[in-house]
């Protein structure tokens, strides 16, 4: 506990990372925050001279995959950093601490930083049968709402945080729901993605320190910085798009010549996230890069939008089972229909002016 | 009201015209800083342009007497430009990814100096070792 | 739910269903009527045959006609052709029935399509700006007349936006252009645009009518 009284500059110093590393950190950060260059010192400032803002972590219905994306295992890089300039006090996965001794620190980091500390969330919340997901005892919507309840901000991390993401999937058996369906009273931030760019999450703890703010954020929540556009506007395979030039499978000529992935299913048209730009692993490449179209993963109910290798363009509940209904209803409506012509029609036929009998038309007809 | 993408891309294809606004914000900077010593950094990674225009901008500013590389938490590259003044600075992360390219119109890139903070820590490691070295001494 | 999920779910199979509902009932309705008894003698030995005859030869202007309503057919020619070409045609509306039906089929260039859909477009709005201009249309024009080629008119419109990525976010354009061809759907059956499936029997029976009396029609 008294490693968090020391601030930023101290503990890099510490650990032997040097000042320029520092500097090209705060840099880069405001790079990618869309911040002009002169921002840099004052992230710089802020990230030294503050006390290190306390962050809870708390998982729920989810897979461990948003914390692996964050941590990036193996290869320790410059958004490593930004863990040095918070202080994690509360990680299931991460923590050394176990059992009540675990429990015990994330209770004394709430009552130390009361109104202060920041929430970070991944996994849904099940509100069906309290059981289905409870840390030492609590299950999760009260643990959230009891922590939550003194922070200062939520972030979500991830689609199922943010979104409800795949245990919220039809039929949603244990009745999952966003963070944000429960909490409502504190700033949320939805970082979505299944899981989202490591480099999102540092930027808005970055954004959070610097400025004592959130960073700007869309309809859903999200940062606009990195949600503003979406994935089909950056992709390096629109020029095909454009010129009609699609892959009709995964193995045809189309694919081997990198054309557009939209009939394989692809969803970028429609997701909105930084992939095509900031890129994964190390900055390798991205899904659509790697030939596999986007899942837009990072959408509200990604997991329920029809195939992922449907086209947007097609049908998603429309089938012939529509088609045979269809036929059959309107049978019987058009046979009621005819059987009331026919009656209306003889009704007519009854008046003064009648007709002459059927037979005898017959007979002049055959003659 | 979004931009019409399909514009957007076929003025892209025929370069953005950018290079040169870009150039002129250089020479600016670099006025202000002849006359005031006000210093100025510019972020290329803000400013859309072809990888040819980067190219022509970065030939058009030449290269000058100091190259320099730095190694912190990845390579970083500062060279002077055919320019005084006018430097280039490119940082890269452990994997040698690409993190930033920017423009330093300034006497010396903060990057380049020593830091403060680097020196005092230097200073008491220093310290430190010749305390040590002069303990072996006198046990010898 | 977005506007999207639903376009793509509820909305098109709702306005599927209405329309085979529709069609349907309407067809079977007009099939089941009686037919009236024809009276007069037969003066024509291959009724069949002929009926057949009138149903292609109005298919151009009656010779008597020509210069009057050349026009009207020319233009209705070129846009129903267009509408047929951009709805068969065009690559992603044949992976939308390819996701239906199971099977595809060749396809135009976009380029061509483009171009198709623009001059179709445009035949369009002609006929349209014709019927509120020409004061005989305008004196004959119902809501049915105006409503039905607007309804027509929408996909065209909100299809090139959404191609295009012109206006709304594609999410948004692509949606309304669902929801358009799902009020084409659902107008389709009630609405003079029946017309599909009335048009060529109904041929048929006046062209057997006047060759029975005699009429070379």
């Amino acid at each position: 506990m008294i490693r968090r009284q020391q601030t930023l500059g101290e503990r890099l110093e510490e650990r032997g990372i040097s000042r320029r590393s520092f500097l090209k950190f705060c840099t880069t950060t405001a790079s990618l925050l869309a911040l002009p260059p002169a921002f840099a010192p004052r992230i710089a400032e802020a990230l030294e001279s503050q006390r290190r803002p306390s962050v809870i972590w708390l998982s729920f219905q989810e897979c461990t995959g948003c914390s692996e994306s964050i941590l990036r295992a193996g290869s320790p890089s410059i958004e490593s950093l930004i863990f040095e300039a918070i202080s994690l006090d509360y990680h299931e996965t991460l923590q050394a601490a176990a059992g009540h001794q675990a429990e015990a620190a994330r209770e004394q980091a709430m009552a130390e930083n009361m109104g202060k500390y920041l929430v970070v969330v991944d996994g849904s919340v099940p509100l069906g049968n309290p059981g289905f997901s409870t840390v030492a005892g609590q299950s999760n919507v009260e643990t959230l709402k009891r922590v939550a309840k003194g922070a200062a901000a939520v972030i979500c991390m991830g689609t199922c945080s943010a979104f409800g993401g795949i245990p919220y999937a039809k039929p949603n058996p244990t009745g999952a729901v966003p963070v944000s369906e429960i909490i409502t009273d504190k700033p949320i931030v939805n970082v979505p993605g299944c899981p989202p760019i490591p480099a999102v999450m540092t930027s808005v703890i970055a954004h959070y320190i610097t400025f004592g703010s959130l960073p700007e954020l869309d309809d859903l929540g999200r940062p606009k910085v990195f949600y503003g556009q979406n994935i089909h506007d950056r992709c390096y395979r629109r020029p095909f798009y454009e010129r009609g030039q699609f892959a009709q499978s995964f193995d045809d000529e189309g694919a081997k010549a990198g054309w557009c992935l939209y009939k394989l299913g692809c969803k970028g048209p429609t997701t909105y996230n930084a992939c095509a730009v900031l890129k994964w692993n190390e900055g390798t490449s991205f899904p659509i890069e790697a030939g596999h179209g986007c899942l837009g993963c990072s959408e509200p109910n990604f997991w329920d939008k029809g195939s992922f290798y449907a086209p947007l363009s097609t049908a998603t509940e429309l089938g012939s089972g529509t088609v045979a209904a269809g036929v059959l209803a309107g049978a019987v409506l058009g046979a009621g229909a005819g059987y009331a012509g026919r009656k209306m029609q003889e009704k007519g036929k009854a008046g003064p002016f009648e007709a002459p009998p059927v037979a005898d038309a017959g007979q002049k007809e055959n003659s | 009201m979004r931009p019409d993408l399909n514009e957007v891309l076929r003025r892209r294809a025929a370069g953005t015209g950018n290079m040169v606004l870009v150039l002129h914000e250089v020479s600016h900077a670099l006025d202000r800083l002849a006359r005031t010593g006000e210093t100025h950094v510019i972020d290329l990674s803000s400013l859309p342009m072809t990888p040819v225009e980067l190219q022509q901008l970065i030939a058009s500013l030449g290269e000058g007497e100091v190259r320099a590389v730095i190694e912190a938490e990845g390579r970083s590259e500062v060279t002077e430009t055919g320019f005084s003044g006018v430097w280039l600075v490119t940082h890269r992360d452990t994997d040698d990814m690409l993190r930033g390219r920017y423009i330093e119109i300034t006497p010396l890139p903060e990057i380049l100096r020593s830091q403060d903070a680097d020196i005092r820590a230097a200073a008491a490691r220093l310290a430190r070792k010749l305390d040590q070295i002069s303990d072996l001494e006198e046990a010898s | 739910m977005t506007l999207l999920d639903f376009a793509r779910g509820p909305a098109l199979q709702g306005a599927a269903f209405i329309f085979v509902v529709g069609m349907v009932w309407r067809a079977l309705g007009l099939l089941l009527l009686h037919r009236n008894t024809p009276l007069s003698r037969n003066r024509d030995n291959h009724l069949a045959r002929h009926g057949f005859r009138t149903v292609l030869s109005r298919f151009i202007p009656a010779p008597v006609f020509e210069r009057r309503v050349s026009f009207q057919y020319v233009a209705g020619w070129i846009w129903h052709l267009g509408f047929f070409v951009v709805l068969l045609f065009f690559k992603i509306h044949v992976m939308f029935f390819q996701g239906l039906l199971g099977f595809g089929w060749p396809t135009l260039p976009n380029g061509v399509v483009v171009a198709v859909a623009g001059i179709t477009l445009g035949v369009l709005l002609w006929l349209l700006g014709r019927r509120i201009v020409n004061p005989v249309l305008r004196y004959i024009s119902t809501f049915n007349d105006y409503s039905s080629l607007v309804v027509t008119m929408l996909p065209f419109i909100t299809g090139f936006l959404a191609f295009a990525h012109y206006g709304f976010a594609y999410e948004t354009m692509l949606a309304l252009h669902i929801l358009s061809i799902s009020l084409l759907l659902v107008w389709f059956p009630f609405s003079k645009l029946i017309h599909v499936i009335t048009l060529l029997p109904s041929r048929y029976i006046l062209g057997v009518k006047f060759w029975r009396r005699g009429v070379q029609a």
